[in-house]
């Protein structure tokens, strides 16, 4: 059965994403699962470690909600696989997430929107997942 | 840093900061359970840079903090890039 790690009351999903130009797969990275989240968000940290640059940018990205204002760029990844799922040519928004919270990601709703889902939130155990 | 060693014991070493980790060794759960360190630091974007270039074969991003709480964005508008 999946589970969701629960820490800080949060709940973080494991989201392994592409190298650039390559079809492998960095080693999943636990991202928090945010519902408040319209896109999925990374830190460029860890795009530039993927071998992403602005250059890569196809979109300037801006931000704003609880969590305040940022600008960033979208990247179009050749894929992203997170819960089991795997979703092709999926787009990223690159955005410093003032890393000392603890957080490199958060897995928004343009993946989540993709998924039918049971999650016990008390858990984090996930008793049915299905791609849409 | 050659050392395995357990997650516990990573947190334990390496409190509060970003550590870049290979040589993973995870259970059936995906958790992780042992790995070497290759790298520590206080910021994400440090660690990452330090571990670009390196052909780890398997290889991960971890805090080993308490989450303090995190605010998300709802309101996200793109705009296309605009060439030259």
């Amino acid at each position: 059965m999946l589970k969701l790690d629960r820490r800080g009351g949060l709940l973080f999903a494991d989201i392994e994403l592409p190298f650039k130009n390559t079809d492998k797969l960095e080693a999943p990275i636990p991202f928090v699962l945010d519902t408040g989240a319209a896109v999925t968000i990374v830190d460029p940290g860890i795009t530039d470690y993927l071998g992403y640059s602005t250059r890569d940018a196809i979109k300037i990205s801006k931000l704003d909600g609880a969590g305040g204002y940022s600008e960033g760029y979208v990247l179009k990844l050749s894929k992203i696989r997170c819960l089991n799922i795997e979703i092709p040519e999926f787009e990223i928004a690159c955005h410093d997430l003032n890393s000392r919270l603890g957080v490199a990601g958060l897995l928004g709703m343009n993946f989540l929107k993709c998924l039918r889902i049971d999650i016990d939130f008390e858990t984090g155990r996930i008793h049915k997942i299905t791609q849409k | 840093m050659n050392r395995k060693l357990t997650w516990e014991q990573i947190k334990t070493e390496y409190p509060d900061q970003w550590v870049s980790l290979y040589d993973l060794e995870m259970d059936a759960n995906n958790e992780l359970i042992r790995a070497k360190v290759f790298s520590a630091a206080l910021e994400l974007k440090d660690v990452a840079q330090k571990s670009k270039g390196h052909n780890f074969a398997s290889h991960t991003f971890r805090f080993t903090g308490e989450i303090k709480g995190f605010l998300g964005f709802s309101k996200w508008d793109i705009l296309d890039v605009k060439a030259g």
